[in-house]
């Protein structure tokens, strides 16, 4: 069956047609045989009755009389029936009376003998037997029994099965001839279809059609086949269209990232030259302050040193009244130039300009000049100045000059605004986020600062009042200066006020730990 | 008395500054730039030297390296003027090896303290003069 299913459509074809050509045939022969058979025993049957019927007429005088040789004469008449093998007479009790035996190769008489009076037919593969009852006057004499070969059936039926044979090889013969050449209606059409499916693969091309050449089931296969083939064209057409349609809108898309990426570029270096731009007028804003503090220092050097000459001089020559106005001129040059000299710090302080050098610095030389220099000041507003020292340490790490500005600005600060009190200096230590700070406060007892006044305190030129600064004096940037200083060296400066009370402004700059390094420093110096 | 040398280019300044120590007793020689300046402090003997320190072309720190580095010149005490001694300025006059150094405009009252103090000093010829005494 497996080896069927291997064959292809036109072996299959041609193996159906001869098959059933040749199980026809065989059917057909073998009805036949059957019936050739059966009419043949009919006809043996017939025969032997018939002798027997001659026979038993011949002998059955001498069965009465117990003739035995009569009755072995009448017996050898069977040899004119060559087919006969032998016969025997049995006799009313059952002996046998007579027999016959063909002379060539007879076989012995068989013992079914005699049974009850019953005429009995009996055919085998290679005899027929027959047992047949004799009468006379329609009373049982004795029996006959009849045997006979059937060599003539075989013969007979071995030549139908040569002839058979040779039908059959004759009509497979046939049967292949015609099928091949029929069988091309049925398979060409597959096979032509099958044949397309396969370039329709190998070329990948759904274009190609097959051929319908049939009206039938294979035609409708054709149809079908080629409207399928119609469909996955259209339905890759379609699939392009929106393939095409995805690629325009993906290019449209990278087109307007593009023109986005351009934009954020543009913009981007708009911002870098903006931002150099700035960088740039900062540059030159903090370069042109100090080229114009400058300048502006140069003539107002000597407009400061002519009055201050000229004072001397009206003096020396007793023009007293002169020596006043002389004065005005001299003080406001002056407070021109703190103004200028604070904007010049300020500058370059914002500028970056300014670098930090922080070495070891002895606190008592610290007071001693802090209060040497605040004293004279204390004291023209009739202020005391004290020293509250709770901090033994002897040295800090700091900047020296930026630190003294700082502290100066606090006292000279703290003097201008208290009239009759205390001026207190403190310098104590605490200890804040694992580190020792070093605090040094200026308490004064002065007019104070609304909380309001506090916010804008350390803004460039903001004097809390305006008017502040002419009853007062000073730029208005001192401690706004001192303040950038004291962040620059990792420290800051806060305040406290209560307005009426008094104000006090603490510098925290860090105390840092006495290092081996420190310690050798000391030991060279 | 002593003999002041002062370089100044400003001609305001040289002249105010000038008439006041003049007027106080002082002979006050005169340099308008650095190289005069040096040329002026090599030719006279003066007993201490104002120095600009903003001059054209040599400025006042490398006339005072100068001066510093030569043995004729070196024991003459040189106060350094800056224009503004905010910040660096004045470890800038020292390590030129300026002897002090004051700030404009000068405040005369100040000025003649620090020159006395160093005209006062007396001259040893040992080592650079003044170094050890102003620390």
């Amino acid at each position: 069956m497996k080896r069927f299913q291997r064959l292809s459509i036109k072996g299959k074809l041609i193996a159906i047609i001869t098959l059933a050509s040749s199980v026809s045939l065989l059917v057909t022969v073998g009805l036949f045989t059957l019936y050739e058979s059966l009419m043949y025993r009919e006809a043996v049957a017939r025969e032997m009755q018939m002798i027997a019927q001659i026979l038993s007429e011949s002998t059955s005088a001498a069965l009465v009389f117990q003739d035995a040789r009569a009755a072995r004469e009448t017996l050898a008449v069977l040899r004119g029936e060559p087919r006969v093998v032998g016969a025997t007479l049995y006799s009313r009790n059952g002996k046998a009376l007579a027999e016959y035996r063909r002379a060539s190769g007879g076989a012995p008489s068989q013992g079914v003998l005699p049974g009850p009076a019953v005429d009995q037919f009996l055919m085998g593969r290679g005899d027929a037997t027959l047992n047949h009852t004799v009468r006379l006057d329609g009373e049982k004499v004795g029996t006959l029994y009849l045997r006979r070969d059937l060599d003539d059936m075989w013969s007979r039926l071995t030549q139908y099965g040569s002839i058979l044979a040779g039908m059959l090889v004759l009509s497979v013969l046939a049967a292949l001839l015609v099928s091949s050449s029929v069988q091309g209606v049925i398979s060409r059409p597959i096979l032509h279809l099958a044949q397309t499916a396969e370039r329709v693969r190998s070329d990948n091309n759904y274009s190609i059609r097959a051929v319908k050449e049939t009206e039938d089931e294979l035609g409708l296969l054709v149809d079908r086949f080629n409207e399928m083939m119609e469909r996955i064209l259209q339905r890759d057409r379609e699939l392009q269209q929106a393939q095409d349609g995805l690629e325009l809108r993906v290019d449209e898309r990278t087109l307007e990232l593009k023109q986005e990426v351009a934009e954020r570029r543009r913009i981007e270096r708009d911002l870098i030259a903006a931002k150099q731009t700035a960088e740039e007028s900062s540059r030159s804003k903090s370069a042109f302050l100090a080229n114009m503090s400058h300048e502006l220092r140069t003539p107002l050097n000597a407009i400061i040193g002519y009055s201050e000459m000229l004072a001397e001089e009206a003096v020396e020559k007793g023009q007293a009244p002169l020596v006043a106005d002389l004065g005005k001129i001299r003080s406001s040059g002056k407070h021109l130039l703190d103004l200028i000299n604070d904007v010049l710090d300020l500058s370059k302080i914002e500028a970056g300009r300014v670098e930090v050098r922080k070495e070891w610095v002895s606190i008592s030389d610290v007071i001693r000049e802090a209060v040497s220099t605040a004293q004279p000041l204390a004291r023209r507003a009739n202020n005391r100045l004290v020293v509250e020292r709770e901090w033994t340490g002897e040295q800090f790490y700091t900047d020296a000059v930026k630190f003294r500005q700082s502290l100066l600005n606090l006292l000279s600060n703290a003097c201008k605004f208290s009239e009759n009190g205390t001026v207190t200096l403190g310098v104590r230590d605490e200890v804040e986020g694992g580190r020792r700070w070093l605090l040094w406060s200026v308490t004064d007892t002065g007019i104070g600062i609304s909380p309001e006044g506090i916010r804008k305190l350390f803004q460039s030129f903001s004097q809390v009042d305006s008017s502040a600064t002419r009853k007062y004096g000073g730029t208005g940037l001192g401690l706004a200066i001192s303040k950038r200083l004291c962040q620059l060296m990792g420290g800051d400066i806060t305040v406290e006020s209560q307005p009426g009370v008094g104000s006090t402004f603490t510098i925290r700059v860090e105390e840092k730990e006495i290092t081996a390094a420190r310690f050798n420093e000391s030991l060279v110096g | 008395m002593a003999t002041i040398l002062l370089v100044e280019d400003n001609e305001m300044n040289r002249d105010m500054l000038s008439r006041r120590l003049q007027r106080l007793g002082y002979e006050v020689l005169m340099a308008v730039d650095g190289l005069e300046g040096l040329a002026m402090a090599r030719q006279i003997e003066a007993d201490l030297i104002l120095m600009d320190m903003s001059l054209p072309g040599m400025d006042g720190w490398e006339v005072t390296r100068q001066l510093k580095a030569d043995a004729a010149t070196r024991s003459v005490p040189v106060i350094a003027l800056t224009a503004h001694a905010m910040v660096t300025d004045r470890d800038q006059a020292m390590a030129a090896g300026c002897d002090d150094y004051d700030t404009k405009p000068v405040e005369l009252a100040r000025l003649l303290v620090k020159i006395e103090a160093l005209l006062s000093r007396p001259v040893d010829g040992l080592g650079p003069r003044g170094k050890e005494e102003t620390k």
